[in-house]
């Protein structure tokens, strides 16, 4: 297991140059202040759901360690972590439907909503766009690729099939904003409701897949977008100040495709 | 007085004219008398064979048994009756109508094969008690199942209402989807013939056409969630209560998927 904690030297965290939209200069931090539909679980269950959780096998880890939902995917040093980290929670959904893994292209996300230009964003700004327009899928719109040829109306009406439908998101906050409370993020991973998550102590975005119980914590359980090679797996438990997101948008629903 | 007489003698040849001339009127003729079929007798028969009649007619206030039951089948009219079919007595493999007149007419048929016999005797004077060993009545062998050729789940919740843990280990417990994964029939490339779906899910893009369908067929009958929907041989779709637990689950599954 990879723990990533309040002691954690950065150069382990960050190998890779990558950057989420975070600007403090510019960034106007607002509440949460929508009210929340989510059904929340009392942080008394915590613990003992995921326990059980582990016991009979029913999270989203899970299906990740029966191989239902690929590798973790590669930005491949590119400044898209925050396309990466939505279009990851769009892999695990249709993985929770039942159907067999397809590879999206979080390039092709990344990609259209910068115009090509290597560049941060954030989590909340990729669920727009995907929400819109969805994602092409890795057959049509190879992985890591900048290419424009594959920026075809052929490819996006596939790619309109892989939108997200329902989501929680704070509506009511400018994209860079958006956010969800660390009892509400927690509420949606214990329901297998995967979350993309942007840490501004970490200039990044990740894919929240789980919550694990790390030395009698509460800790959160990512994919990361940096090869399987990092971490355990390519994936991470972030620990302390450190596992608590500062912009988060969480996928329910995608139609199955 | 020559004229009178001459008047006398003109007019005798007017009264002794020919007669007039009618037309040949045919005149009505009676229908040709019925021929007398005369009331056949019952004589004794010792065979009768499947699909034929044996008819027996009485006066009398009898009645007709046969010993045993289930062999011979007996149906009594009241006559007159006109009746058309094969007769045991009758041409063979030819259909004929007799009319029997007498107060009570029996109507004999074989229904099964083997040997039994007729009595007649008066009316209310034979009571039936039938007698068995003890032993049950043996019920009829029960018709095999179906064989199941396809099987298919789609779990459906509403994914903005709590997941609570009974749920999650119905819908992602280890032994339920190692079932699932095992027994549903899959699409290779597409996923296996199971589902997780948010009520309000649209299938319009789903590559599994069965599941699609389905989909489709019970949707608009689902008015409860959580659920669970079942579906055997591309035909029987069961919309049923979600399961309690795993157990439970399973149980369910097994009796649709095998019989159990």
């Amino acid at each position: 297991m990879f723990v990533i904690n309040d002691t954690t030297p950065n150069d382990i965290i960050h190998p890779a140059a990558c950057r989420t939209g975070y600007d403090p200069a510019t960034v106007v931090k607002g509440m949460f202040a929508a009210p929340s539909t989510i059904p929340m679980i009392p942080e008394s269950e915590w613990i003992p759901r995921i326990r059980d959780r582990k016991k009979y096998g029913l999270g989203l880890r899970d299906l990740f360690k029966k191989g239902k939902v690929g590798t973790v995917k590669d930005q491949n040093g590119q400044g898209y972590c925050w396309a990466y980290s939505t279009t990851r929670t769009d892999e695990y959904v249709l993985a929770s439907m039942g159907l067999d893994y397809i590879a999206l292209s979080a390039h092709s996300v990344g990609c259209k909503v910068k115009n090509f230009r290597d560049e941060g964003g954030w989590c909340g700004e990729s669920a727009q766009f995907v929400r819109q327009n969805g994602i092409v899928p890795e057959s049509l719109w190879p992985a890591k690729s900048m290419s424009h040829a594959y920026d075809t109306p052929a490819n996006w009406a596939e790619a309109a099939k892989f939108r997200i439908v329902e989501d929680y998101v704070d509506l009511t906050s400018a994209i860079y904003d958006q956010n969800l409370t660390w009892a509400q993020l927690v509420s949606c991973l214990l329901q297998n409701i995967p979350c993309a998550c942007d840490f501004d102590w970490w200039g990044h975005s990740v894919c929240a897949v789980d919550v694990d119980e790390v030395d009698g914590e509460v800790a959160l359980d990512i994919d990361n977008s940096w090869t399987p090679g990092w971490g355990d797996n390519g994936t991470a438990r972030l620990q302390g100040s450190r596992k608590k997101p500062n912009g988060a948008v969480a996928t329910r629903v995608v139609n199955p495709a | 007085m020559k004229l009178v007489a001459s008047f006398l003698l003109a007019a005798v040849p007017l009264a002794a004219s020919a007669p007039p001339q009618y037309p040949d009127w045919p005149m009505p003729v009676a229908p040709p008398p019925k021929p007398v079929i005369p009331e056949p007798e019952a004589k004794p028969i010792s065979e009768l064979p499947e699909g034929v009649l044996y008819v027996v007619q009485s006066d009398a206030d009898v009645q007709l048994l046969a010993s045993p039951e289930k062999i011979l089948k007996i149906t009594e009219e009241s006559g007159p009756v006109t009746i058309h079919g094969k007769f045991v007595d009758g041409p063979p493999g030819k259909a004929t109508t007799r009319t029997y007149k007498k107060k009570h007419v029996f109507i004999v048929e074989r229904v099964a094969a083997g040997a039994a016999e007729l009595l007649e005797v008066p009316k209310g004077a034979v009571t039936r008690q039938p007698i068995t060993d003890g032993t049950p009545p043996t019920p009829p062998d029960p018709k095999p199942p179906e064989p199941v050729t396809s099987f298919r789940v789609i779990y459906v919740y509403e994914s903005s209402a709590a997941l609570t843990p009974a749920m999650q280990q119905v819908m992602y417990g280890n032994d339920v989807v190692n079932y699932l994964e095992a027994k549903t029939t899959p699409l290779p490339g597409v996923g296996r013939g199971f589902r997780r779906y948010d009520k309000d899910v649209d299938p319009k893009n789903e590559r599994d056409p069965a599941i699609k369908a389905l989909w489709g067929a019970v949707k608009p009958s689902i008015t409860t969630v959580p659920c669970v929907v079942i579906e055997i041989n591309g035909k029987k779709a069961d919309i049923l209560p979600f399961p309690a637990d795993q157990a439970a689950a399973l149980a369910l599954f097994k009796q649709y998927a095998e019989g159990k």
